[in-house]
């Protein structure tokens, strides 16, 4: 009972966050902003009729592989998104010192991680299953007014319904692993650049010189998991499901690392 | 008298990157008796802050033990930390979030409901001001809070460091009858602080440390006496023949050239009065010569720096 009161106010702790709420806010505008291209986009019927992944058809809103929906799009950013709001969340709480105060009152350092971590992941899937819906609900209007919903059938929805799913899953996950990072490293930048320099550059490199490697880094399984087929144009073979678990087998060991550090750690500075 | 916190042999080292540990704690022994106020005095430097971490198990201790409430911390802090109170240098809260808000939330880890929150925003003083963002207050006024939040529990053991930091006078005086009220109101408060005038008319005890030893502790009172010489201060318009007069007398007498000090217990001053009025010398001021906790503090911490 105390955890999820503990997990409850960690969440309400981690939307107090400005840059969270701006980064809400940010993804609020873009997607109206979105919904606006799209439907102004498909006012002329010429271009519209030549242009068959035009948004404003439904069934492109996601299509089996996830190459070049608008599902697919938004998923980087929200991934991106997550990143940067779960580094701020663990990264800020040792910088504004707030960190010694919350362990005056929870001196259990594995619960109160425990409570983070978990708020953290429920809080990501939440917000990027809710920004989800609206940035496809913004293509609405050009749907109704310009558009066609041919080909949604059942089993389309159902995909759509389990890719947002999906990319809430690995939203949660990236949120975790940032928050991991950065109580290890005890700073939001710290923890931004480590998992930049990583994904962008650590795992490129290994996946450009040994190819049969790429099926161990997180990039790929992402890739993987996402549009959950295996992925084309490369020199291994990932099952969608391997790609999940190798990536929560990742993330259980960064957060055990994160977590043994957090409760081994002097917390000597405000 | 049943101790409230128990320290033996404390220490506690920082490892640095380069060069020896750093040695903030070095074998401290305190206790500190249930009810009142208990004043932890050092200088900069001297380990206040650490120990209090070390109690609170925010660091770990090199060696030595540490028990508060009668249980070994930090193993057992999950038990005691819904009894204690505490703040550890400047508090720290959202700044986007009132105080009241700030309060609730942390009152929420505990199933602390919004009247105690209230309580405790209006007994620190900041009942008016609970509606604004904390990002607008003062640093007496973050202080206050974070005093509120050490209240919210309604603590066994209240353990504040430097709880007057940045307050301005009528501020410390607030804190200073804030502590003394809850001292007489049957919680232990135990205050670390720098500012001796204050901890000299809050605390029933006191403890003095420097470079992480103990150096002294006691009633504030028995510690004062103890220290103080027993002589009597004297002012008379001519200090030389003052001064030859009580010689005369076969007193022991220096001079300042402010006052006579005469080697004479409080209880002989009307000798010295009658002695001097006998010679036509009258008194301008006659008093005991006690040391101050400021006075005291200092010669004990320059004594050890001259010593180490």
């Amino acid at each position: 009972m105390r955890f999820l009161r503990l997990t409850a106010v960690e969440m309400r702790r981690a939307l107090h966050r400005r840059l969270v709420r701006w980064m809400i806010l940010i993804a609020v505008v873009f997607s109206a902003l979105a919904g606006l291209i799209v439907f102004l986009s498909s006012r002329d019927p010429i271009k519209f009729a030549l242009d068959q992944a035009h948004p404003a058809r439904m069934v492109n809103w996601w299509t089996s592989g996830g190459e070049d929906d608008l599902l697919g799009t938004a998923a980087i950013f929200l991934v991106v998104g997550a990143a940067i709001c779960g580094a701020s969340v663990a990264g800020a709480e040792w910088r504004s010192g707030t960190m010694t105060t919350m362990l005056t009152w929870v001196p259990s350092r594995v619960r109160l991680h425990g409570a983070r971590t978990l708020s953290a992941a429920l809080l990501a899937f939440v917000i990027s299953f809710s920004i989800q819906v609206f940035y496809l609900a913004c293509s609405v209007p050009a749907v109704a007014a310009n558009g066609t919903t041919s080909g949604t059938d059942a089993s389309w929805w159902g995909a759509l319904l389990f890719a947002m799913l999906r990319i809430s899953l690995v939203t949660s996950l990236v949120a975790v692993l940032a928050v991991s990072i950065a109580t290890i490293g005890r700073n939001t930048s710290a923890a931004l650049v480590a998992l930049a320099a990583w994904a962008l550059v650590i795992e490129r490199l290994v996946a450009g010189f040994w190819p049969k490697l790429g099926r161990f880094m997180i990039a790929e399984n992402v890739a993987t998991v996402v549009p959950w087929v295996q992925l084309s144009d490369v020199d291994f073979e990932r099952p969608p499901i391997v790609a999940l678990l190798a990536l929560l087998t990742y993330l259980a060991a960064v957060v055990a690392a994160a977590t043994a550090l957090f409760a081994r750690r002097d917390v000597a500075t405000t | 008298m049943t101790a409230i916190i128990e320290i033996e042999g404390l220490r506690k080292e920082y490892k640095r990157w380069r060069g020896r540990p750093l040695r903030a704690v070095d074998g401290l022994d305190l206790s500190v008796p249930e009810g009142g106020v208990f004043g932890f005095l050092g200088p900069n430097g001297s380990g206040k802050t650490t120990t209090i971490r070390c109690m609170l198990g925010l660091v770990s201790a090199t060696s030595g033990t540490t028990a508060v409430l009668g249980r070994a911390t930090p193993a057992e802090l999950a038990t005691i930390m819904p009894r204690v109170g505490a703040i550890v240098e400047t508090p720290a809260m959202f700044p986007t979030m009132t105080a009241r808000e700030n309060l609730q939330l942390l009152g929420a880890v505990d199933g602390i409901g919004r009247r105690r929150v209230a309580q405790s925003l209006e007994k620190v003083g900041l009942g008016e001001r609970a509606d604004h963002k904390v990002r607008t207050y003062s640093l007496g006024m973050r202080q206050r809070l974070g005093l509120a939040a050490a209240l919210l529990k309604d603590p066994a053991l209240l353990v504040l460091d430097e709880p007057a930091n940045g307050l301005d006078p009528a501020g410390m005086r607030e804190i200073r009858e804030l502590l003394r009220m809850l001292g007489r109101e049957g919680h232990t408060v135990f205050v670390s602080s720098h500012l001796l005038t204050e901890v000299e008319q809050t605390c029933d005890r006191v403890a003095i440390i420097d470079r992480g030893k103990l150096i002294l502790s006691g009633r504030v009172d028995d510690v004062l006496a103890e220290a103080s010489r027993p002589s009597l201060l004297v002012g008379v318009d001519n200090l030389d023949a003052g001064a030859e007069t009580l010689r005369n007398a076969g007193l022991s007498v220096e001079s300042d050239g402010r006052y006579l000090r005469v080697a004479l217990p409080t209880s002989d001053a009307a000798h010295v009065t009658k002695l001097l009025a006998d010679a036509g010398l009258y008194l301008s001021e006659l008093r005991p010569d006690s040391v101050s906790l400021e006075e005291l503090f200092l010669s004990i911490t320059a004594h050890e720096e001259v010593r180490s």
